[in-house]
């Protein structure tokens, strides 16, 4: 065995000690070189940083990279602008400049961040772009950056689910879990495994999919509270689509108690909605609709505006199925206002001023505001899509 | 992409971890000459590269997935 030790060309060696003493220095001067540069620059001016050799290091791209996660939920666009500078530096950097496995490896994880920026952002083929090309930069070392090209690709999968491409989508999340796995990276496994569970019930494959949440939710006894919830509450959505109601009510239940536990109200109320759902399709549709009304104020009350639509939507399928077609008519209306005061998506608001005109014409049934909520709720991460009304689709 | 180790811990560190999987190359029977790269390529990719909790996991996974994919294209 310790022939394999000798067997290496020493300058290799050589050259990773090397390495390994620039980054630590790299890593740890990044912090106020990047940070200065980055305060003491106006945005719009940042692609030129990148031409400056402070920025062309793995230290500087390894602080960019922090710096994009801390923005990416925040401020995506912001997120983009630190991707964009990331990309084009790790671009500018001499080929020779680290050893070709970690230039890779930096290129890579930058083009792989200005897709996710991408993908928060809507644009969705420039972000299945970003992630081909990101993948490129793996395509060396024999299969050694096989975790790195997982990463790659379960965002990549992301997106493909953004364009359609579900097939695609669902094959790469298999692979990207099996490698995932193979390198003891649990926490990446369960993403893909969620992931998929999210894929299939958006092609309405819920028997399928609550199937995949009960296996994650049985193989992961360590699963983190938070994932464990947000679990429950797919479980419980899947359960009301398939009818399996009282299956719906405990895993909902389950659901708000321990968002309750971790301090999330919203994520609380949102379990909340599952549960007005369940009554409205479960036969109690006035229950449903007067908890949907607190639900909606609650949201209302926080400024989410969108999720009080969603909630509006829900009432206003309520109040189809009881015959209410007026005062549904009166609360679609309403929501329209409400979306164009609070400059929400144009798209939504033309879809809900179709949902309004049909309830008047007395050609809309429960189904259609249905649609509608779905179209809105597909907009957070495709914010151009057509809106198909049921003689189109 | 993080790693806190200091400068001379580095190569001690290379040391280490290149006999552990010099013992699971030997194990899977790969030759001399292609071990000895595999394993110097899956040690600079994590432990100048990455940050990974589950190390040990990590090393042996990658070096797998390597030989096999060397496998499969030869």
């Amino acid at each position: 065995v310790k022939k394999f030790r000798d067997l290496l060309d020493q300058r290799r060696v050589r050259e990773f000690a090397d390495t390994g003493r620039r980054l630590v220095l790299e890593r740890a001067e990044a912090p106020r070189i990047v940070g200065a540069l980055l305060q003491n620059t106006a945005r719009a001016d940042w692609p030129g940083l990148s031409e400056l050799s402070e920025l062309q290091t793995a230290g500087a791209l390894e602080y960019l990279g922090n710096h994009f996660s801390e923005f990416l939920t925040k401020d995506a666009a912001h997120a983009k602008a630190i991707a964009d500078l990331a990309v084009a530096a790790a671009e500018a950097m001499p080929d020779t400049a680290y050893p070709a496995i970690v230039i890779g490896q930096l290129r890579a994880h930058a083009w792989k961040d200005l897709g996710k920026a991408l993908r928060f952002l809507g644009k969705n083929e420039e972000a299945v772009a970003s992630f081909t090309t990101a993948e490129r930069c793996l395509e060396i070392g024999g299969g050694t950056l096989a975790h790195d090209r997982a990463i790659v690709r379960f965002n990549l999968a992301m997106s493909l689910q953004e364009t359609n491409r579900f097939a695609e989508s669902r094959r790469v999340l298999a692979e990207s879990k099996q490698v995932f796995r193979e390198h003891g990276d649990p926490k990446n496994a369960t993403l893909c495994t969620f992931s998929e569970g999210v894929l299939l019930q958006r092609m309405k494959r819920f028997r399928e999919a609550r199937e995949v949440y009960l296996l994650l939710l049985a193989a992961s006894p360590d699963l983190e509270q938070e994932s464990r919830a947000a679990t429950h509450h797919a479980i419980g959505f899947c359960s009301i689509e398939l009818g399996d109601f009282e299956d719906a009510d405990v895993n909902l239940s389950w659901s708000m108690k321990l968002f309750r536990e971790l301090g999330q109200p919203v994520s609380v109320l949102k379990a909340q909605a599952g549960r007005g759902r369940l009554l409205i399709r479960s036969g109690h549709p006035a229950r449903g609709i007067e908890l949907f009304r607190d639900i909606r104020r609650s949201f209302l009350s926080r400024g989410l505006h969108e999720e009080a639509g969603l909630c509006g939507l829900e009432i206003v399928e309520g109040l189809l199925v009881i015959g209410h077609a007026s005062q549904a008519e009166t609360l679609a209306r309403k929501l329209v206002r409400e979306f164009t005061v609070a400059g929400l998506n144009t798209r939504a608001i033309t879809a809900l001023g179709y949902l309004s005109e049909a309830i008047t014409a007395k050609e809309a049934k429960p189904s259609l505001a249905v649609q509608v909520r779905e179209y809105i709720v597909s907009l957070r991460t495709n914010p151009e899509r057509d809106f198909r009304t049921p003689l189109q689709s | 992409m993080a790693s806190t180790q200091e400068a001379g811990s580095f190569i001690a560190e290379y040391d280490r971890r290149f006999a552990a999987l010099s013992e699971l190359a030997a194990a899977l029977q790969v030759p001399p000459d292609d071990a000895a790269d595999l394993i110097h390529d899956v040690l600079t990719s994590s432990l100048l590269g990455r940050h990974i909790s589950d190390i040990d996991t990590w090393l042996a996974g990658a070096l797998t997935s390597a030989i096999t994919h060397r496998r499969s294209a030869s």
